[in-house]
């Protein structure tokens, strides 16, 4: 008796060809690739759409990748290089992240004692820290994976972390995240 | 239940829609590079024969005099119906 397909075995049957094993494949990570782009873009319609377009890119794309590898972190960096694809105009979001971020800090310092719930403070955070946040704690991929999707330094990711973390526990009302 | 399974809560752990919703997209963006890749040879064709029509063109005025130009039109005229009349006869 042979055991059940796994992910290297879609992922090498998806490079011969095969649409069911890259269908496979998408059963697998929608889950968790969605529920990172709708915590990234803070708008579900859209975050879907943006996990579609990451799946046909990756369908396309899928015999570049090294099958010795996780498809894991290489499904998020595509999705995140989507996200930032589809925010051109870095300008407007960093501006638009910026007003978010100082609103928020305005009404927890008026309110110290208001707790948001980890959604919406994971929100409140740069779009780099939201990301580098989501995929290490949420996808529990390691540092060097996260730096590799977000095509980030190492150092750059654990200090986005860092400083992710401790903005999130002040606006969790002081929880250790 | 985590905070990391609260955060994917809101997504279904299996959603046949969204998977057919990317298989569609596949197929579509399959169909269109291959109806833009059909296009292109057509177009290619269409320019290899307007080159060489002229040549053709030049070919059948230079040889046959406007009496035999006439007298092959009405041949094929006479040709294709009979053509069609005998497609109606076996039809019936």
């Amino acid at each position: 008796m042979t055991g059940l397909p796994t992910e290297p075995a879609w992922v090498q049957g998806a490079q011969a060809g095969s649409a069911r094993d890259f269908g496979q494949l998408v059963r697998l990570h929608q889950q968790a690739l969605r529920a990172f782009l709708r915590r990234l873009s803070g708008n579900h319609a859209d975050a879907d759409d943006l996990a579609q377009e990451t799946f046909v890119f990756a369908w396309e794309h899928i015999a570049r990748f090294d099958a010795g590898r996780s498809l894991k972190p290489w499904l998020f960096g595509i999705a995140w290089r989507k996200y930032r694809e589809r925010k051109r105009g870095w300008l407007r979001l960093f501006r638009r992240e910026r007003r978010l971020a100082e609103e928020t800090e305005t009404i927890i310092r008026s309110d110290p004692g208001l707790k948001l719930d980890l959604a919406a403070a994971l929100a409140t955070l740069p779009a780099e820290q939201r990301a580098a946040i989501l995929l290490c704690l949420m996808e529990q991929m390691t540092h060097e994976e996260a730096a590799a999707a977000l095509a980030l330094p190492l150092g750059t990711v654990k200090s986005h972390i860092s400083r992710g973390r401790e903005k999130l526990g002040l606006a969790l009302g002081g929880l250790n995240v | 239940m985590s905070e990391a399974e609260k955060l994917m809560a809101d997504v279904p752990a299996r959603d046949p829609l969204f998977v057919l919703g990317v298989m569609t997209r596949i197929e579509q963006r399959r169909f269109r590079r291959e109806l833009a890749r059909t296009g292109g040879l057509t177009a290619i064709a269409i320019i290899l024969l307007a080159l060489v029509m002229p040549k053709l063109d030049f070919t059948w005025l230079g040889n046959l005099s406007p009496a035999n130009e006439l007298a092959i039109g009405a041949a094929l005229m006479a040709l294709s119906i009979m053509g069609s009349r005998l497609s109606r006869t076996l039809k019936n």
